[in-house]
This record gives C-alpha cells, structure tokens and sequence, in this order.
C-alpha cells in the first residue's frame, strides 16, 4: 500500500509518500516520478510516512537519482530510523541527499 | 477343610422354630451332602445334647450350637455359640434366664390384649404354652384366630400384635457372649448386616458394633449366609481380617417354615475358605469328625 | 411373569409375601421373572432375603420401577450387582416443547423455564445416556464449560436426560436474531473452541476420531476409483495420534450461552483426535450439508447459508490466527476432504442414493473430492506455515502471513520491518527465478524460540537449485552512476538478519533466516 501525495510548482516537485515502498508499489511511484521529471529541477521526496522500503525502492530512488543528476537536485526528507539503518547498510546514505 | 465338604452352622430344629426334630434333621444333612454341621436353636441348647448319642460313624461331624437373641441400648443382636460344653453352668443360666424373659414376655403381651383389647383366652390355652420353649406372637396369633379375634394371623399380627408395646427385658449381648465363652464355646455374631435380622447395618455403623461386642469377648462372625449377596459376605470377611475373628457359615435353615435350603450358605464361594473360617474348624470342639 | 409388589416388605410380612409369590410362580421353576417394584415403598433385609431365595429359582430375574429408597437398599447390600436392577423413572412429556438442539444420538428440548431434556433416539439408550454423562463430567474435571445432566426420566418409550439450562440461548439462536453479535460470537466460539482443543485426555477415556475417519475412508475405496481411495486412506491414515479433545459436532445449537458464560453441550461425540477433524465437521454443519440445498441450514440452525457461510469462514481465520485467505482456504480445503468424505458414506448407508437427489449430492461431492484429492498431499496444518504460489502478486498475503505471527510475541516495530524486507527479497527472489518461466509454489514458514527470543524465517521452494548467498556482494562504496540494483537485496538480507543459511536438500531449495529480537 502506498499513498503518493504529488505538488508540483515552479519547477519544485513534493512527492509525500504514505505506506510501503517495495516490489509491488515501487513501479506506481517510478510511474510517478519519471512521468513528472521532465519539468523539475527540484526534486523533494518526503518520508515522513513512509513505514518501509525494500530494494524495489531503492532500486527507484537510484533511477531517480540519477535521471536528476545535471537536470538538478533530488533530496529525502524525514527518513526515520528503520529506513535511515537501511540507506547505512546498503551505502545509500551517501548516494542520496538526506535531510 | 476339604474343598468338597460341605457346612452349615446355622440350622434350626424343632427345639426351636424349625420343623425338623433333632433326628430328622441329621438324615437331612446327610442327604443333602453335608459333611459338618451345627444346630443353632434360638436361646435354647438341647439338640446339643440329644444329637451327638445319635450320631454314628459315617455321620456328618457336629458342632453344639446356639443363638441368643440378645438387646442392649445400643441395637439387636443374634450371638450363636459353637463348641460349648452343654453341661457348663454359665451357659445353662443364660438358657434359663432367656426362658424366664420369655415366659413373663409372653404374659405380659397377653395382659395387654386383655387390657387394651378385651381379649381373654382360656386358661388350658395358655398354660399349655407357658411350658413351651418359646411361646411368641406366632402362637397368640394362633390363638386369636381361634377363637374369632382375628380372622387371619396376619391381621392378628398387624391390627393387635404389632401395636403392643412392650417394656421388656432382654439378656444383653455382653451375658450371652461371656456364658459361651465360659462354657467353653466360640461366640459368632449371626449373619451380621442384618442385624436382629430386619435390620441393614453397614460400614462404619458396622465397624462401631464389632469393636464393641469385641470388647465382650465377640471371636467371629457369620459371613457365609443364605441371605448375603457376595458384596455382604466380602465385607463381612473383610471385617474378619481386620479385627482378627473367625469366620463362620451357615443357612438358617428351619425346615418348612422357610424356602432355606440346608447347606445353602449364600451366593458367594467359600471353596476358597478365609482364613478366618481355618481358624475356626480347627480350635472349635468338633464331634464325630 | 410378572410379580407385583406393593407396600413394605419387612419381617412382619415377609413369610406371607414369599408363599404369595411362590404360589404365583409354582410350576414355573426357572422361568424369568421380572418384580415390578413400582408400588414398592420399603423393604427391609427381610424382604431381600425372600427375593435371594426367588433368584435362587429363577437366575433370570430382573426389578424393575425401584424407587430411590429402595433402589439405596439394593445398591448398598450390593444386589444390584447380582441382579439387574432398574430405577422407576419419572416420565416427562416433549409435547409443545421448543426443540433447541439436535446431535448424533438425541434431540433437545427445553421442558421448563429452567430446564432442557435430551431425548435419545435409541430407545435402549440407557447405556449411552451413561456414557454421556460421565463424558460430561470428564469434561468439566478437565475444565470445560458443560452442563451435567441430574436426572434420568422416561419420554414416551424412550429414555431422556435433564440438565439444569436457565436463560440460555444457543449461538444459532444469536447469529439468526442479532447479526450485529457476530463478531462477537466467533469470538467466544473460537476461545471455546481453542480450550476444548488444548484440552489433554487420559488416554482410554474417549474414542480416537482417526479410527472412525480410517473406516469411513475405507468404505470409500469402493465408491472412488482406486487411486484417490488409496490416496484418501492414505491422508487420513498419515494424520498423527493426537491425546487432545475435540467436539465431533461443534456447531452453533450446541454452544449456549448461559446469562455470561459459554457452555457447551450435547458432548456425546466427544473424542480425541487432530483438530482437523473438528473443521471437517464444522465445515459439514456450516455449508457441506448444504451445499445442495441452501435451505437446510436455515431448517437445522435457524439462521441462512450466507450467515453460515461468513460465520464459518471468520471462525476459521480466527482460529488459525490469519486473515491471509490463501492459508484459510487451504486449511478448508483439507477440512472438505474429510468431510465430503463423511457426508458422502452417509448418503450412501442411509440408502439416500435411491433418490434423485441423494445421487446428484453423491455426484457433486465425489467430484469435489477428486479435485480435492489431486492437490493435496496433506491434511496436517501448522498455523506457522504458508503454502502458496510463487508469484509476487502473493507478495502482500506472505507479509500477512510472517506480520501476524511476529505480532504474536509482540516484536518490535523496527526488528519487524527489518524481517519484512528480508522476507520480501527471499521471496520475490523466487517468485522471480525459480520455476521461470513456469509457475511453482514457495512455503514460508515462522518459528519463535525463546532463551533468548529468536525468529526464524524459512523459505522452501522445489525450483532451480540456487544459492543467493554465493552472488558477491555489491560495492557499495560506488558513487550512484556506478552502483547497481542486482544483488542488492540478498545484501540488505544479510546485513538486516543474524544469520542466513541455505541449502539444497531433497530436490528443495531451503533458505533460512534468523533475528534475534
């Protein structure tokens, strides 16, 4: 289950993610984002309530990653402790800019 | 004992109320297979005199026998006696008193037909019972019949008898147990769940009688009996066991006043005697055997 | 022939009652004789010496219509072991009576305010009704809630038992009038249910299911084709002895409920055995007899097919302790086996297949169980274990599945969505490339231990043999434009998990994982 609360303004994208993030809805939110990249140089995806994330996801924030890489900035907000051992683990926390 | 002997010690002659005179009452243990018995008339001892003359060699053995209807404020008693001397003094004296308590027993109910009832009977009637060994209720209601009180003896009994109280003496337990024992006899307690023989006592009601009458100097109990079923007689001799007395068995055969077979000492199986009933054959006098 | 006695029967009376009776059995040494005791007040040891030396005569006597003092009498000098002795039964009568329960051997009534009969349909039942009662007594010593019946009265010519039920209402009762107490009642039903079959029986004291299941499975052989009777013998015959309680007819008109206490009743089914025959019967009562014809349910337990069918399918998932449907409907699947099992040989032994309608049930049912026996290779369930097709379209059911038994030993938040991604990459492995480009199934299975508290998930696939452990582990140290996907996965599995094994075993691929929490 995960619920994708998308704002788009000027150029800065806010996707709010809600629920789980793995094999089965990581393709929604890939849809989701690669369908709105062409128009975003700022690309803001929050956490805050995301409960979990499996390599589906992380596999979708690389792609994103690096889809915005030279076309602008990609930042995750409010990671919570769980997910953050994850990004450590795996040496996402350094790919990704996390705040 | 023999696995194929037959015993009764419990049987009535016409000394008593049985209907077999001493004599007779020898052919029909033989015939009927009996290879020791013993005659056990109420409160009365002289088929223990009249039979042993009259036994010859291929006779069943005997045992001089008696059974005391005894009372004390406790309950009702049937002491039988096995073994005595029939000559013996105490024993004597109790017979005596027993005949005594019965004859002013008997007089007395009869005074109380005359007073409560108005019945009166003649003199030759009554006085050719006084000399009876055991006049009772049977033989009043005979009379009552007779002479048109009553128009059957049972309901002489019921209407008349059974109404009368009486205020009436009996040898205790205690007299008849020592008068057996110091004529040399073996006092038994007579088929003991029933009591006087219309009662049920069982278990610890049971238990609180035997340690009494032990205490009188009680050596066995009847737990072989044409009226036990198993379970009676397996308690019974379980009692024995405990307080370490004798074991007897016996019908209560009375002739034709009763549907008791001789020898018929109950359903339960006594090929496999108890101890207590060993014990008993052999320190018992046995005559002719 | 027939001897009446009346009255008491003392010394004062005895001699003349025994020449009465004599006189009116003369000439017939040795015939049977029954006493009737029925106006017989008293009788004292004088009494019972005359009836030794009746018995004497005639072995085959019996007393019949003996009053509770008499019967005291009897039983205390113990002639009621030598001679059969039978009570006087007070007579009760059913007419206008509420019909409240119906099981294998009788039928419930309430009689009173206060009171039910059990009318037994055998009329010789004076053994069962024995039975019963000293299996309800059984119960309550091993902690069920009963009610144990006080007296044993005659209905018309059948023999009935009555136990005290004030102000209870069976559960059909509540399902058919008060729906919104559904919830409610699987509840109590299924905790009720839970204590019944976590309930230990000495052993010899109840009958074992599994004898009876193997008779009928092998009164099957001959109305299947030999395959599937072998295969049905077989099941049934793999299922372990098993010392625990079971019902043998737990549907709702026999669970009442009592001002606030759950009780259940008509125990005369009672058995030891594996809980799956339990849901095989339940299964029976809630839909199996009426699969054919929805009305039946509505007949027998007041309320419709619907509300049994959604009942039986909350009590299933409540008593298994998932709501993940494809563990539910396996466990049925099982329980159907053994039932149509059950309700095929019936039709059959009641001679109903001489009816148009009792063949077509035999039909229907048969090919049920056909199917039914080709996918099965057990009928043994383990509430830690799912088994399903490996497909991530299943993805959600399996972390149902693992979420609900780590929330049985109230794992950690975090510890638990660790577990959860593990779970995840396993399994997703194999839907993935196991059986590819065929389909396959994949078994998942939970185990906590304590000392100290260990969760141990295993998974067991029969496809390609493969290790995940070999691959090599990414680098990730590597900036994003060079890092990769593949791999990462098993990596976060290891690095999440206390200890991953896996090996190739039997043609299965077994891969397992352990947290400590």
């Amino acid at each position: 289950m995960l619920n994708i609360n998308k704002t788009v303004e000027n150029g800065k994208a806010v996707f709010a993610l809600e629920g789980r993030l793995d094999t089965v809805t990581a393709p929604d939110l890939e849809n989701e984002v690669m369908g709105s990249i062409e128009d975003v140089n700022e690309l803001t995806l929050d956490f805050a309530g995301l409960d979990y994330i499996s390599s589906a996801g992380l596999r979708v924030l690389l792609a994103a990653q690096k889809k915005m890489k030279g076309r602008g900035s990609m930042t995750v907000t409010n990671v919570n402790g769980s997910i953050m051992d994850i990004f450590e683990v795996t040496g996402f926390s350094e790919i990704l800019t996390i705040e | 004992m023999n696995h194929t002997e037959m015993i009764d010690l419990h049987m009535h002659t016409t000394c008593s109320d049985g209907t077999d005179t001493p004599e007779e009452i020898i052919a029909r243990v033989r015939e009927s297979g009996i290879g020791l018995f013993s005659v056990t008339d109420h409160d009365g001892i002289k088929a223990a005199s009249i039979i042993p003359p009259l036994l010859s060699g291929d006779d069943p053995a005997f045992i001089t026998g008696v059974e005391f209807s005894c009372r004390d404020a406790e309950g009702k008693y049937h002491v039988l006696g096995y073994g005595y001397d029939p000559d013996a003094l105490p024993i004597r004296q109790i017979v005596e008193r027993g005949h005594r308590l019965r004859i002013s027993k008997f007089k007395a109910r009869l005074e109380l037909l005359r007073e409560k009832f108005g019945f009166t009977f003649p003199r030759e009637d009554t006085e050719e019972l006084f000399v009876l060994d055991n006049p009772g209720k049977p033989h009043i209601a005979a009379l009552m019949v007779r002479h048109g009180y009553a128009e059957s003896k049972e309901q002489a009994f019921n209407d008349y008898l059974n109404r009368l109280s009486l205020n009436y003496e009996y040898i205790s337990p205690e007299d008849a147990i020592s008068g057996i024992a110091e004529s040399g006899g073996i006092p038994v307690l007579a088929h003991p769940c029933y009591g006087d023989g219309d009662q049920l006592i069982l278990g610890e009601d049971m238990e609180k009688r035997l340690r009494r009458l032990t205490g009188f100097g009680l050596k066995g109990v009847e737990a072989f009996y044409s009226g036990f079923t198993p379970r009676l007689c397996a308690e019974m001799t379980s009692f024995a066991e405990r307080f370490g007395l004798y074991v007897t068995a016996g019908s209560d055969y009375h002739g034709k006043n009763k549907m008791i077979a001789p020898g018929d000492i109950g359903p339960a199986d006594v090929s496999d005697a108890p101890d207590g009933l060993r014990r008993f054959l052999s320190d018992v006098t046995i005559i002719n055997g | 022939m027939t001897i009446k006695l009346n009255g008491r029967i003392d010394s004062n009376n005895a001699a003349e009652i025994e020449n009465d009776i004599l006189a009116q059995l003369s000439g017939q040494e040795g015939a049977p004789v029954e006493i009737d005791a029925s106006g017989l007040e008293y009788i004292s040891s004088a009494g019972l010496r005359v009836l030794l030396r009746i018995r004497k005569n005639h072995p085959d006597m019996r007393i019949t219509g003996v009053n509770s003092e008499v019967w005291e009498i009897l039983d205390m000098t113990g002639f009621t072991e030598m001679i059969p002795v039978e009570k006087a039964y007070r007579v009760v009568s059913i007419e206008g009576a509420e019909e409240i329960g119906r099981g294998a051997n009788g039928t419930i009534y309430r009689i009173d305010r206060d009171n039910v009969v059990k009318v037994y349909n055998n009329a010789d039942a004076l053994a069962d009704i024995q039975h019963e009662r000293e299996v309800a007594k059984l119960a309550l010593i091993l902690g069920i809630p009963t009610a144990i019946s006080y007296d044993v009265v005659k209905v018309g010519e059948s023999y009935g038992s009555v136990f005290e039920l004030l102000n209870a209402r069976s559960f059909s009762k509540i399902l058919a009038n008060e729906p919104e107490r559904m919830d409610w009642c699987v509840k109590e039903y299924v905790e009720l249910l839970g204590k019944i079959h976590s309930t230990v029986v000495p052993e010899g004291k109840l009958p074992d299911m599994k004898d009876t299941a193997l008779a009928w499975a092998r009164f099957m052989q001959d109305h299947l084709p030999a395959e599937a009777g072998n295969k049905l013998l077989a099941l049934i015959g793999s299922i372990p002895h098993d010392d625990h309680m079971i019902h043998g007819d737990y549907h709702t008109k026999n669970v009442e409920l009592q001002n606030d206490e759950v009780l259940l009743i008509d125990m005369d089914t009672l058995a030891v055995g594996h809980p799956i025959f339990e849901l095989a019967s339940m299964f029976n009562a809630f839909i199996g007899f009426s699969e054919y014809d929805h009305e039946n349910i509505k007949r027998f337990q007041g309320f419709d097919f619907e509300t049994g069918s959604t009942f039986w399918h909350k009590t299933l998932s409540a008593y298994l302790g998932t709501r993940c449907e494809t563990k539910i409907r396996e466990v049925e699947d099982k329980a159907r086996i053994i039932g149509y099992t059950r309700l095929i040989r019936r039709t059959i032994v009641r001679g109903e297949t001489e009816t148009e309608e009792g063949r077509e049930k035999v039909k229907m049912w048969t090919e049920e169980l056909l199917g039914l026996l080709d996918k099965t290779d057990t009928l043994l369930f383990s509430r830690n274990e799912l088994e399903l097709e490996a497909a991530t379209g299943n993805l959600d059911e399996v972390q149902l599945f693992v979420d609900e038994r780590l929330a049985e030993v109230d794992c950690p938040p975090k510890a638990q969505m660790q577990i959860g991604v593990a779970v995840e990459e396993i399994f997703v492995n194999i839907a993935s490339y196991a059986y590819a480009p065929d389909k396959g199934k994949a078994t998942v299975r939970v185990e906590v231990t304590e000392d100290p508290v260990t969760v141990t998930v295993t998974f067991v696939d029969h496809g390609v043999p493969y290790d995940p452990l070999a691959k090599e582990d990414p680098d990730v140290t590597l900036p994003a434009e060079k890092r990769e996907i593949g791999g990462l996965g098993i990596f976060m599995t290891k690095q999440i998990m206390d200890d991953v094994a896996y090996e190739y075993r039997d043609g299965q691929n077994i891969l397992t994982l352990k947290k400590n929490l």
